[in-house]
C-alpha cells in the first residue's frame, strides 16, 4: 500500500466531508418550516408576528443569504463549534455526549449479536443442502418491515408474555427487546448473505475434497471463511453503517433517549444545529468507516489494486 | 477458530445470565417501594430545567410540582389555590391577592409575597417575547405583608386571573430555586408546593416523591414516574403490559381507535372528560373570492354530522366562559339554499358540475395536516365530498406539521384552512385576540375585521365581568354572523388508566390534566 494511495484516499475524505456539509446546510436551508416560528410556539407565544419571526431569526443567525450563513457555520465548524441548540439553547456536542453512549451501546450489541448469529446459521445453512429451506424463512421475515416487526415482538414477548420490558433502556433487559428485532431484521439479511457466499465456496473442488475425506463442517468454514473474507468485510461494514438507520426506529418505538430519538426530535422542531451535528457526525462516521475498510480490504488481500482504480 | 468461536458464546451466555440478575434484584427491591404510578407522556421531560417560569421542560411536570396562585373551573370560574381571595380595582390595573397561609414548598420553605414577587418578576424577565397581560401590562409588584401582595398594572388587564391559573409561566418557585434567590440567577433544582418533587431523573424517565408539605402537611401517599414514549402505538402497548397505569389527553394522545379497543377490556377504565378545545375551518382573509356569502355557502353546504360525533353549536363549546345558548347561532345544512346564494353571487355551473365565474371555476385549496391531527384527513375528505354536490372544488393538501404552521403563520398560501382553538382560561378572547384582531401594520391571521377588532378592543378595556359579557356577546356573534370559522368537531378529554387507579379525577385544566389530590391508587 503506497503513501500516493493513502493520500488519495484522505483526500477524498475531506473534500466528501465538505460537500456533504454544503449540501447539508442547503438542504436545511430550502427545507419547510421556520425554526423562529417553532421556538416562538415553544415560548408559548400566541400573537406571533413577522416582526417577531425576523427578530428570532436574526438572534438563531439564520437571516441573511445562503452563503453568508453557511460560511459563518463552515468556519464555526472548523473551530470545533457547532453551535447551541435552537430548543435548549444548550451547546450541540454536549447534547450528542449526552446521547451518543445509549446509541453506541444498542449498535454495538445488536452489530455483535448480528455478527455471531448469521456467521453460525449462515454457515449452518450454506453447508448443509437440507437446511436450505431456512433461506426461503429469511426472506419473508425480510419482507416485514422494522416497525411491524418491533410492534409484533413487543405484543408478543412484551404484553402477553412479558418476558422482557420494553420502554427505555434504563436496565441490560430494555436492550434484549430491541437488539432481538434488529437480529431479525439485519440478522435476517445478513445470515442470507453469509450462506450464499458459503454455498458458493462449498462447491469449489477443495471443499469438495474436504467434504469426501470426512472433514467437521466446522475445521471447513474456518477455510470457507478465509475465501470469502473480502466480501465478508464489506458486507459487514455496509451492515454497520445501515443499522443507524434502523436504530432511529428501534429508538423511538422503544422509546430510547439514543442519537435516533434526537434526530426525529430535533427535524420536527427544525433544530438546525442538532440535526447538522448529528447528520455530519454520522457522514464522517460512515467516511471514515469506508476508508478504513478500504485500507483493511487492501491489506487482507494484496492482489487488489485500489489506487488507479475507482474503488 | 474452534476456542475463540467458545470464547466468544461463553461471553455472550454470560451477558445474558448477568442481564437476569439484574432483573432479579431489581424485582425484590421494587416490592418493598411504597405505590408508584406510571404516567406516560409523549416528549423528553427535560426535569432538570423544571423553571416554573420557563418552557423548558415537558408541560406534563409542572402541574406535579409547582400549583397556581388561581385554579380554573368550569365557564371561566376561577377558585382559590395558593391565594385564597383576591381583590380588583375598580379601574383594572391593581390586583391584591391574599396566600394560604399554611402553604409550604418542598423544601420547608414558606409560600409567601416574596416567593410570588420572584416568580413573576423572573417570568417577566425570561419571556420578554411573551403576549400575556400579567407580563407585558405589568408595572410594579408590592409586598403588603407576608400574606399580601400587589401586582400594579399600566393598564386594564382583565386576563391576569385567566392567566395566573395556567400550567407555566406563573405558577409560583421558591427562591431556593436558584442561585442566591435572585430573579436572574441560574436555576439550580425545581422547587414548588405541589404534590411531588423529583427524586430521579434521566432523559427517559422522571420519579417524583410525595411532597410532605402539600395540602397542608397532607402529602399524597404515592408516587408518580413520568416514562417518555413518543410513539402512540408504544404508549398503548406500555398500558397493556402494566408498564403504564395512565396514558392519554395532552399527556401523550391514544388513537381514537386505540380506546376503543381499551373500553373492551376489562382490564382498563376509559375515562372521558368535556374538553374545551375545537376544531375548526378558517378562511384566508387575502382571498377576496372568499367574501360572507361564499363563506356562509360553504356553512350551508356541509352536513356536520359527518364530521363529528358531538352536535356543533357554533365555533366554541358551551363550556367556555361567555358562550350560551344565544350569542353563537347553530349553522344549518341546506345545499339547496347554498346554491342560490352562490347563484346570486354571480357564479354559474359549468360543464364539469362546478360554479364558475368570469370563466374561473370556484376551486379552494385546503389545507391540513394529520402529524398532530390525523382525523383531519377524513374530515378534509367529507368537507371535499359536501362541496362537491353542491359544485365547488376543493383541493387537499397535506402537510408535514411544521411546513402547516409555516404556512398558517407566514407564507399563507392556502384558502382554506384546519386549526384548532386554545383551551379553557385563554378562550375565547385570547384566542381571538391572537387569531382574529388586526394590528396597525397587518390583518388578523384568520380576519380581516375592523368591527370584530374594535369589539375585542373594547373588550380588552373592560374591567367588569358583566361589561365584558356584552362585549363577548357582540364579537361571537359577529363570528357566526360572518361565518369567519365553521366548527368541525369538539375535544374532549380522553384518557386510559389502569385498575391500579381505583379513583381518577380530571383537573378541568387541560395542560395539566391530572388532579393529583384526588387520585385513589390500589
Amino acid at each position: 500500500m503506497s503513501s500516493y494511495f493513502i493520500l488519495r484516499k484522505t483526500i477524498r475524505l475531506l473534500v466528501s466531508v465538505i460537500l456533504f456539509s454544503f449540501l447539508l446546510y442547503g438542504l436545511l436551508y430550502l427545507s419547510t418550516g421556520d425554526p423562529a416560528l417553532a421556538i416562538l410556539q415553544k415560548l408559548g407565544g400566541q400573537n406571533i408576528s413577522q416582526k417577531m419571526i425576523e427578530e428570532t431569526r436574526i438572534k438563531l443567525g439564520i437571516d441573511g443569504n445562503f452563503f453568508k450563513q453557511y460560511l459563518r457555520w463552515l468556519f464555526s465548524l472548523l473551530k470545533g463549534d457547532l453551535g447551541n441548540s435552537f430548543m435548549t439553547n444548550t451547546p450541540v456536542l454536549q447534547v450528542i455526549n449526552e446521547k451518543i453512549w445509549v446509541t453506541v451501546r444498542l449498535l454495538s450489541l445488536s452489530f455483535f449479536s448480528c455478527f455471531m448469529l448469521s456467521l453460525f446459521f449462515g454457515s449452518i445453512i450454506g453447508n448443509f443442502p437440507f437446511l436450505r429451506w431456512m433461506k426461503q424463512v429469511l426472506s419473508v421475515i425480510l419482507s416485514f418491515p422494522i416497525y411491524w416487526l418491533a410492534i409484533l415482538s413487543i405484543f408478543l414477548l412484551g404484553v402477553k408474555l412479558k418476558f422482557f420490558p420494553f420502554v427505555g433502556s434504563s436496565t441490560s433487559r430494555h436492550l434484549i427487546l430491541p437488539t432481538l428485532v434488529i437480529c431479525l431484521s439485519e440478522g435476517s439479511y445478513l445470515t442470507k448473505m453469509v450462506s450464499d457466499l458459503i454455498l458458493l465456496v462449498t462447491e469449489s473442488e477443495k471443499q469438495k475434497i474436504a467434504i469426501f475425506r470426512g472433514i467437521k463442517w466446522y475445521y471447513r468454514f474456518y477455510y470457507q471463511l478465509k475465501e470469502v473474507v473480502i466480501p465478508l468485510i464489506s458486507l459487514y461494514g455496509n451492515s454497520f453503517i445501515h443499522l443507524f438507520g434502523g436504530t432511529i426506529m428501534i429508538e423511538i418505538i422503544f422509546s430510547i433517549s439514543g442519537m435516533g430519538k434526537l434526530l426525529m426530535e430535533a427535524i420536527s422542531t427544525r433544530d438546525y444545529p442538532v440535526i447538522q451535528g448529528i447528520t455530519l457526525l454520522v457522514a464522517i462516521g460512515t467516511f471514515l468507516f469506508n476508508y478504513l475498510m478500504d485500507i483493511v480490504i487492501q491489506k487482507v488481500d494484496s492482489r487488489i489494486k485500489l489506487y488507479g482504480e475507482s474503488i | 477458530m474452534k476456542k475463540s468461536l467458545k470464547s466468544v458464546i461463553t461471553l455472550f451466555a454470560i451477558i445474558l445470565f448477568l442481564s437476569g440478575c439484574n432483573s432479579i434484584s431489581k424485582k425484590t427491591s421494587e416490592e418493598n417501594k411504597i405505590k408508584t404510578v406510571n404516567i406516560a407522556i409523549s416528549s423528553e421531560a427535560n426535569a432538570e430545567k423544571l423553571d416554573a417560569t420557563a418552557y423548558d421542560s415537558s408541560i406534563a411536570l409542572y402541574g406535579a410540582v409547582y400549583e397556581p396562585l388561581i385554579k380554573y373551573s368550569k365557564k371561566g370560574e376561577f377558585q382559590p389555590a395558593l391565594a385564597t381571595s383576591w381583590e380588583i380595582s375598580d379601574d383594572g390595573k391593581k390586583y391584591v391577592f391574599n396566600l394560604d397561609k399554611k402553604a409550604k414548598f418542598s423544601d420547608g420553605s414558606r409560600v409567601n409575597s416574596e416567593a410570588v414577587k420572584f416568580t413573576i418578576e423572573r417570568a417577566k424577565l425570561n419571556n420578554k417575547t411573551s403576549s400575556l397581560q400579567t407580563l407585558n401590562n405589568l408595572d410594579r409588584i408590592e409586598i403588603v405583608d407576608e400574606n399580601t401582595v400587589v401586582f400594579f398594572f399600566k393598564e386594564v388587564s382583565n386576563q391576569v386571573l385567566a392567566e395566573l391559573c395556567q400550567t407555566r409561566p406563573l405558577r409560583i418557585m421558591s427562591p431556593n430555586s436558584v442561585d442566591n434567590g435572585d430573579i436572574s440567577g441560574v436555576f439550580k433544582k425545581a422547587i414548588g408546593s405541589g404534590a411531588f418533587e423529583i427524586t430521579e431523573s434521566t432523559s427517559e424517565h422522571v420519579l417524583m416523591s410525595p411532597n410532605r408539605y402539600f395540602n397542608n402537611n397532607k402529602p399524597v401517599n404515592y408516587k408518580v414516574d413520568f416514562k417518555t414514549i413518543s410513539d402512540g402505538s408504544s404508549r398503548t402497548l406500555a398500558l397493556k403490559s402494566g408498564e403504564i397505569d395512565i396514558a392519554g389527553g395532552t399527556l401523550g394522545e391514544i388513537t381514537d381507535s386505540d380506546i376503543d379497543s381499551l373500553k373492551t377490556d376489562n382490564s382498563f377504565k376509559v375515562k372521558e372528560f368535556e374538553g374545551t378545545m375545537s376544531h375548526f375551518l378558517a378562511f384566508n382573509p387575502d382571498n377576496t373570492m372568499l367574501n360572507k356569502n361564499i363563506r356562509h355557502v360553504i356553512d350551508l353546504s356541509i352536513d356536520k354530522k359527518l364530521l363529528s360525533k358531538q352536535k356543533l353549536n357554533g365555533l366554541f363549546r358551551e363550556n367556555v366562559q361567555y358562550v350560551s345558548e344565544t350569542n353563537q347561532q347553530t349553522s344549518e345544512y341546506d345545499s339547496e339554499k347554498a346554491k342560490k346564494i352562490i347563484e346570486s353571487d354571480g357564479f354559474q355551473k359549468n360543464k364539469g358540475d362546478y360554479y364558475e365565474k368570469n370563466n374561473e371555476i370556484l376551486s379552494l385549496d385546503l389545507v391540513i395536516q394529520t402529524a398532530e391531527f390525523p382525523e383531519w384527513k377524513e374530515q378534509a375528505e367529507v368537507i371535499e365530498s359536501e362541496l362537491k354536490k353542491v359544485g365547488i372544488k376543493v383541493k387537499i393538501n397535506i402537510l408535514d406539521k411544521d411546513a402547516y404552521y409555516d404556512t398558517l403563520w407566514t407564507t399563507k398560501k392556502y384558502d382554506m384552512i384546519f386549526y384548532r382553538t386554545y383551551t379553557d382560561a385563554y378562550l375565547p378572547y385570547n384566542f381571538l385576540n391572537s387569531l382574529y384582531h388586526n394590528t396597525d401594520e397587518e390583518h388578523g391571521i384568520l380576519a380581516n375585521d375592523k368591527e370584530l377588532t374594535n369589539q375585542l378592543n373594547e373588550f380588552a378595556s373592560m374591567s367588569k365581568e358583566s361589561n365584558q359579557q356584552k362585549v363577548a356577546d357582540k364579537f361571537l356573534k359577529r363570528i357566526s354572523e360572518e361565518t369567519l370559522a365553521i366548527p368541525i368537531d369538539y375535544k374532549n378529554e380522553k384518557f386510559a388508566i389502569s385498575d391500579k387507579i381505583s379513583k381518577f379525577t380530571y383537573s378541568g385544566l387541560s395542560d395539566s390534566p391530572i388532579d393529583y389530590k384526588n387520585i385513589t391508587v390500589e
